[in-house]
């Protein structure tokens, strides 16, 4: 059990092991793996959303399949950047915890910012159009920063559990 | 074995699961009230109307609490625990897709009939995978093998589910053949309702305690939920209100809750306190 290994799990200055299991602790970093794949395609869709469908040939419907998988892929990375966040909230690591949390907020605004670009007629138009695609790929990234922070605490986790023996640690 | 009404075996990962549950489950039901809503209620739907968006915004609660349990309970290990939410969840935005694809075109007949069709199997799926989850979670004794309460009420809310999404083809195949369709597997939803409520008096009488005394109420709520339905669907096929068509929708949930309410219970103000102190 986590909270009893917690127990004989020592504690160092500035690092910050959590409570979770080494094995649980290596399927958290699987699902930040996979959230960096989710976060790519989420780039790749929204570039090609933005380059090839708004550049002036026409705009994009709420009904474009590519707009569609967009959408999907922001509810798989959603998904997992609040898990990873729970989980850091959930066994004291709190670093992963407020990262993880920042980049979830982000991804709401940004959200919020996709549907005021699709709402508002998702072209390359001026005024509300315009700062709700700002606002998602500002926000995107910045959510991407986040999440590679809070990886990297929990890949450190790993390393300092793995270095003192493990769970025999 | 443990007092009436104490959690055993439970550690405070599974209370933290099970509340997330509860969370996931309470979406799921205002994500079918909102969504009944929208369709019997609201035209000329768009993605900038305000009934689209707070389904959108509901129903996202429940895909992504449906995620987060699935990959809570992979940190866990929890290997059926995440197959079932993790195919909820997938199916989910399956079915979200066949949303904004109506979205696209509201005036689409066969885009509405996919949208509905899929979005009322979600919840189909969702409530006794909700059920399943809650009582794997929730640990206790007699919802370890030795109480047939949990069997009965999958079985209920399955042919619960059945009949929710029979309902959406009354508009899409031949009325007659629908409204029977649908009529059969609610008789049949109130036959396993009425299963849960023997079960449940005859576990009460076995063990000569009061712990399923809640559990007999609440069936016998759920019946009564059940009841108020079915008369608001013969009163809508009769008149033809469409009103009467969404009360019937709204009041179906209700029976998904006492059931849900009914398999975690007996509630205590010593299981209660046992809970308090595990946070």
């Amino acid at each position: 059990m986590a909270h009893l290994e917690s127990q004989v799990r020592p504690t160092l200055p500035g690092e910050e092991l959590g409570t979770l299991s080494l094995s649980s602790l290596k399927v958290t970093l699987r699902l930040c793996y996979a959230n960096f794949v989710t976060y790519l395609l989420l780039y790749v869709t929204g570039m090609y959303i933005n380059i090839y469908i708004t550049s002036g040939v026409s705009p994009v419907g709420i009904d474009d399949p590519t707009n569609m998988l967009h959408m999907i892929l922001s509810s798989v990375n959603f998904v997992i950047t609040l898990t990873v966040g729970v989980v850091g909230y959930l066994y004291g690591m709190k670093k992963v915890a407020i990262f993880s949390t920042g980049a979830v907020v982000c991804l709401i605004v940004a959200t919020i910012g996709g549907l005021l670009f699709i709402s508002t007629g998702g072209a390359r138009g001026p005024g509300v159009t315009l700062a709700g695609g700002w606002i998602m790929s500002f926000l995107f990234m910045l959510a991407l920063f986040l999440s590679y922070y809070a990886t990297l605490r929990v890949m450190r986790a790993i390393r300092v559990i793995e270095s003192l023996g493990g769970e025999q640690a | 074995m443990p007092a009436d009404g104490q959690v055993s075996a439970s550690s405070p990962e599974d209370k933290t699961l099970g509340r997330m549950i509860l969370i996931q489950a309470a979406f799921l039901a205002a994500s079918y009230t909102a969504g009944t809503w929208l369709t019997l209620e609201v035209t000329g739907a768009s993605v900038t109307t305000p009934e689209v968006m707070a389904h959108g915004v509901i129903s996202a609660g429940f895909v992504a609490m449906s995620g987060l349990v699935a990959m809570m309970a992979l940190t866990q290990r929890r290997r059926s625990l995440f197959l079932v939410n993790f195919a909820v969840f997938v199916y989910l935005m399956a079915a979200s897709v066949t949303g904004f694809t109506f979205l696209g075109d509201t005036s689409d007949p066969n885009r509405i009939t996919l949208a509905n069709v899929s979005m009322m199997t979600g919840i189909g799926l969702g409530m006794p995978a909700t059920c399943y989850s809650l009582v794997q979670v929730w640990r206790r004794d007699d919802l370890q093998g030795s109480s047939l309460v949990p069997t009965m009420v999958y079985i209920a809310l399955a042919s619960l589910a059945l009949t929710a999404v029979a309902g959406t083809f009354v508009a899409g195949l031949t009325y007659a053949t629908a409204i029977a369709i649908h009529v059969g597997l609610g008789a049949f939803t109130v036959a396993a309702l009425l299963g849960v409520l023997v079960v449940s008096l005859v576990e009460a009488a076995d063990r000569s305690t009061s712990r399923n005394g809640q559990r007999v109420w609440l069936s016998l709520l759920g019946l009564g939920a059940t009841s108020v339905a079915a008369g608001d669907g013969v009163v809508a096929v009769t008149s033809g209100g469409i009103s009467y068509v969404v009360v019937m929708a709204e009041i179906t949930i209700l029976v998904y809750i006492f059931l849900m309410i009914a398999v975690a219970a007996p509630y205590t103000i010593a299981s209660l306190r046992s809970r308090k102190e595990s946070k």
